[in-house]
């Protein structure tokens, strides 16, 4: 099979260190281990951090494997960036929660890697869009897109954009942010990637769009765990190491394996580092 | 025996691009030059890859690129 034949060891290994290190992380994290407030912290948070660095770091490896001038090093390079910022934003969270022992402020540090994540991916994402224009007119999907994201905006009003504007607690800022985490969701991550997919669904299997489809479906499997958090930290449920959190860990895993099959497939010439 | 421009163009482009793609890029070809894509002949040849090369290169590598060309060189040629 094509598919099976293009895909490298290396592509299979991001694969599988995902899904093994977030079964792991989360049958540790469900066993309930008594401990000091630094082992239960450093369970809870293993997941995100082990594997939102390494995709972090296969993402960015992937992009400077292609040439400067490359349109498709950009590409890679912004979401990569994106995934580095969120794995910082991790890495402060498991801070407050393993070392210092603290409540996550809200807003606090981490909410400044987590925001910036936003940005950088949707314009790896638009990049890409862009990209194909030569040949096929962006317009209809990005406007069949924006519809798709309006109506699920209006769906997501009563359990996510209501609890964040009527809180009498929160003011300035912290409302803020809490209506900006679902806005940059829906318009810098869920309508750049469905968009993306109305484009990719034109190239019929050809294996160039191949690398989007996994990017895709981690934007999504992001997208529907971020949405989650907000729905359960409204209700007051949500803990580290929730089942959601593997939308988290297998999203940026799956964009990491992108970027992995995008080498593979590329075959981008030696910039630099042996080939794999 | 060798394919015509346009055969060897969708040959080499439909398992990257898909089929349709591969056609769009095809025609965009052919109307650059004016003439329909079934007539496009060894003499349009470079033309047609500059038009392949514009329209792809920003979403495929160069070493993709410069494998697809030589592809379709050889498949006009033999």
């Amino acid at each position: 099979m094509e598919f099976m034949k293009t895909v490298s060891v290396r592509s299979w290994t991001v694969v599988a260190f995902g899904i093994i290190v977030s079964a792991l992380s989360m049958a540790l994290i469900r066993s309930g281990i008594e401990g000091t407030t630094f082992v239960t912290g450093l369970i809870a948070n293993a997941g995100g951090v082990l594997t939102v660095g390494v995709a972090a770091a296969v993402i960015i490896w992937a992009a400077l494997r292609f040439g400067p001038t490359e349109s498709l090093r950009r590409q890679w390079l912004l979401i990569g960036l994106g995934a580095l910022s969120y794995f910082l934003g991790n890495v402060v969270w498991a801070y407050y929660e393993a070392v210092l022992g603290q409540e996550i402020p809200f807003p606090g540090l981490p909410d400044v890697f987590y925001l910036l994540m936003f940005p950088l991916v949707a314009a790896g994402l638009v990049l890409a869009i862009r990209s194909f224009r030569a040949l096929l007119r962006p317009g209809k999907a990005l406007i069949i897109s924006a519809i798709c994201t309006v109506g699920i905006s209006a769906a997501l009003w009563i359990p996510v954009f209501r609890p964040a504007l009527s809180d009498a607690e929160t003011t300035g800022l912290t409302k803020l942010l809490g209506l900006l985490y679902p806005v940059a969701d829906l318009w810098l991550l869920f309508f750049p990637a469905f968009a993306l997919a109305l484009l990719l669904s034109r190239l019929a299997g050809g294996k160039l769009a191949w690398p989007w489809w996994v990017v895709v479906s981690g934007c999504v499997a992001i997208f529907f765990a971020d949405t989650m958090f907000l729905v359960l930290s409204n209700a007051g449920t949500y803990t580290s190491g929730s089942a959601i959190d593997l939308g988290w860990w297998l999203g940026y895993t799956a964009l990491a394996a992108g970027a992995s099959l995008a080498v593979d497939i590329q075959k981008p010439k030696q910039t630099g580092g042996g080939r794999s | 025996m060798s394919e015509t421009v346009a055969e060897a163009v969708a040959g080499v482009l439909s398992p990257l691009v898909g089929k349709p793609v591969a056609q769009i890029c095809i025609s965009s070809a052919a109307i650059k030059i004016g003439k329909p894509s079934e007539a496009l002949g060894t003499g349009d040849l470079e033309v047609v890859l500059t038009e392949v090369k514009n329209s792809m290169g920003a979403f495929t590598s160069a070493a993709v690129l410069d494998e697809a060309i030589t592809d379709i060189r050889k498949r006009v040629a033999t």
